[in-house]
């Protein structure tokens, strides 16, 4: 059963005089458990799918319906609370609170949404193990490395229990050893609590351990590969 | 709320530099401002009360004809009882006085005009302190023929001294020129150079001679338990006595009074300055903050935080930088205050200006402790304000853009 899909999804912008089509008449489902890698070239509309999909940004026409709620009606404070609830996100500059530790960081989510102080630590704590930063919970992002951060920002991303999780090229900074770590955290998880990943990316690396791929081309969807 | 709280005021501390150099310009800009204004108080206020105790006093009667004309003649009838007056609960003093307005001084060397008061030397001292301000000679004693006090500066321009003569020419209480002569007993010196210049008195039982005249006089000085009850004294003396003027200071020297009241006005024009300085100091800073944190606030949004939780955020960053650079600087000024009211600020070097606009050279510094309360809300109350700018930008980010900014 899906529980992500878009419907003849369109974005336009109008740049100037032209009408830049980034997504033109998408379809696209993702199901339960998928380890999804949306690849395209620069401009090819990757990060626009992924911002409608995250309720970041509206599309021109078209819907998208996850787990059976059409979020494109929702107002803006709708949208927040159904990120908050709904959606795990990892960013290409991992894009942690440097004022706070790696466990401040994960627990941030679960105080967004009122989640009480014990459990909220016992599943920060259970997190950072799971990326394989246990002795680093007491670390702010400045004293840890690129990989360790998006570590954290993967355990951040999962503290709130979301339905999915969207990762906007989260190996571009990483060298390869941490690439390889970090995916092998993410398919962990992925194989082991059934967490659905969508990846925007350019990485090989990353494509290569995809078990569905999508390429874009000019906001349409050219190919649609499971492994 | 409390990750809120913790998350607006560690990000005060992530740039260091920066934020102790706002917090000191918030300091220096308040800390001058109480001294500022602490200053203008202690010049405003000694000023006054020393213009009160010399030569003003706190209320004062007078034969509203004489306030019109400055005529001799216009003395006060039926004689005012200074014993019922006295009776007042608020009146500690009261002292009768005639006044010879546009009276001409002159000696073999020089010549002057001036204006001549007669008082009652023991009266008089009770509502005044000329008694207190005699450089040279006695007040008004130890002699048997007209004796009069002059001031140094009137002294100086009729090159004369103690123990000399000096005619006195005014026109008397019958219209005629009068031609009078004193015996110098006493030189004072008060806060004001121009009123030494101007200003001599004598015995008004001489004077009542003179004018051949017995229990009169043209104005009753008095000296009351606190400057806050004229007002009220005033009203009822002028019901007691309605064919006289019953005048509180601020009336019989609107320039003073006017002095007073634009001192308070100036706490607010000064602090007023200092806060549009402070907001820009704060909108300025942290619209750079939150140009540097875009792609964390972006993040934050993103992940689920509330545009109202963010704007929070900023508020209370915003407030609590104000705050420790604020409530610092009203402390600081506090101390320097306090230290200068009791030592005084020495401005001898200007002896010869400010004494002619009547200060004294020794400036003790002042500032009611409301007045710092009001600062300090003054700095929450702007902050608060100042933080809505960057506040409402932080809001208005758009996550996607905001994330991915460079």
């Amino acid at each position: 059963m899906s529980i992500i899909s878009t419907k003849h999804l369109k974005k336009y912008y109008q740049d100037k005089s032209v009408t830049v089509k980034a997504l033109n008449d998408v379809n696209f489902q993702v199901s339960e458990g998928e380890f999804t890698a949306i690849v395209g070239p620069s401009g090819s509309g990757k990060t626009t799918l992924l911002n409608i999909i995250g309720g970041l940004d509206s599309p021109t026409s078209g819907s998208v319906i996850i787990d059976g709620t059409e979020i494109t009606n929702l107002s803006d404070n709708q949208l927040i609370d159904y990120r908050l609830k709904h959606i795990g996100f990892v960013f290409q500059a991992y894009n942690l609170i440097p004022v706070l530790t790696a466990k401040e960081n994960v627990e941030f989510i679960m105080l967004m949404q009122n989640k009480p102080r014990d459990e909220r630590e016992e599943r920060a704590n259970a997190l950072l193990e799971a990326v394989g930063l246990k002795d680093q919970i007491k670390k702010r992002p400045g004293e840890m490395s690129g990989g360790q951060q998006q570590r954290v920002a993967v355990a951040r991303a999962l503290a709130s229990k979301p339905r999915f999780v969207l990762a906007d090229e989260p190996t571009a900074n990483l060298d390869s050893t941490s690439t390889a770590t970090l995916l092998d955290i993410m398919a962990r998880l992925n194989k082991e609590e059934n967490t659905t990943f969508i990846f925007s990316t350019h990485d090989q690396r990353v494509i290569d351990r995809a078990r569905r791929v999508v390429t874009l081309e000019d906001g349409q969807i050219i190919s649609d590969e499971t492994r | 709320m409390n990750t809120v709280l913790k998350i607006a005021w560690r990000n005060i501390w992530r740039n260091k530099v920066r934020s102790f150099m706002v917090a000191a310009a918030i300091t220096i800009g308040i800390w001058s401002g109480v001294f500022i204004v602490s200053f203008s108080n202690g010049l405003s206020n000694q000023r006054k009360d020393a213009m009160l105790k010399s030569m003003i006093s706190h209320v004062q009667i007078t034969n509203k004809d004489f306030l019109d004309k400055y005529e001799v003649k216009h003395l006060l009838k039926p004689t005012i009882n200074l014993d019922a007056i006295g009776q007042n609960e608020h009146v500690l003093a009261a002292s009768p006085r005639i006044k010879i307005m546009g009276a001409m001084a002159s000696t073999a060397r020089g010549s002057g005009a001036l204006q001549l008061i007669a008082v009652n030397p023991e009266l008089e001292s009770q509502v005044t302190d000329m008694h207190t301000r005699l450089v040279e000679g006695e007040y008004l004693k130890g002699t048997k023929s007209k004796a009069i006090i002059i001031g140094q500066k009137l002294a100086e321009k009729l090159k004369t001294g103690l123990k000399k003569k000096v005619a006195i020419r005014f026109i008397d209480h019958n219209g005629n020129n009068r031609s009078e002569s004193f015996k110098v007993v006493g030189i004072f010196k008060s806060i004001s150079s121009k009123y030494d210049e101007l200003t001599a008195f004598t015995r008004i039982d001489d004077m009542n001679k003179i004018l051949g005249v017995e229990g009169e006089y043209h104005e009753v000085a008095l000296w009351l338990d606190n400057l806050e009850n004229a007002p009220g004294v005033v009203s009822q003396l002028q019901t007691q006595y309605p064919d006289y003027e019953v005048r509180d200071w601020k009336k019989v020297s609107p320039e003073l009074g006017y002095t007073d009241d634009m001192m308070g006005m100036t706490l607010y024009i000064i602090i007023g300055i200092f806060m549009l300085a402070l907001a820009g100091i704060i909108i300025n800073t942290m619209l750079m903050a939150i140009l540097e944190r875009k792609r964390e606030l972006g993040m934050i949004l993103c992940v689920g935080m509330n545009k109202t939780k963010v704007f929070t955020m900023i508020m209370l960053e915003t407030i609590m930088l104000s705050l420790i650079g604020g409530i610092t600087g009203v402390a600081l000024g506090y101390l320097t205050v306090s230290h200068f009211g009791n030592v005084g600020i020495d401005l001898s070097a200007l002896e010869k200006g400010m004494e002619s606009f009547g200060m004294s050279t020794m400036v003790y510094t002042e500032i009611p402790i409301t007045d710092l309360v009001k600062i300090t809300i003054i700095v929450f109350v702007v902050s608060l304000l100042a933080a809505i700018i960057p506040g409402r930008r932080a809001m208005k980010l758009k996550p996607a853009e905001a994330v991915r900014a460079i």
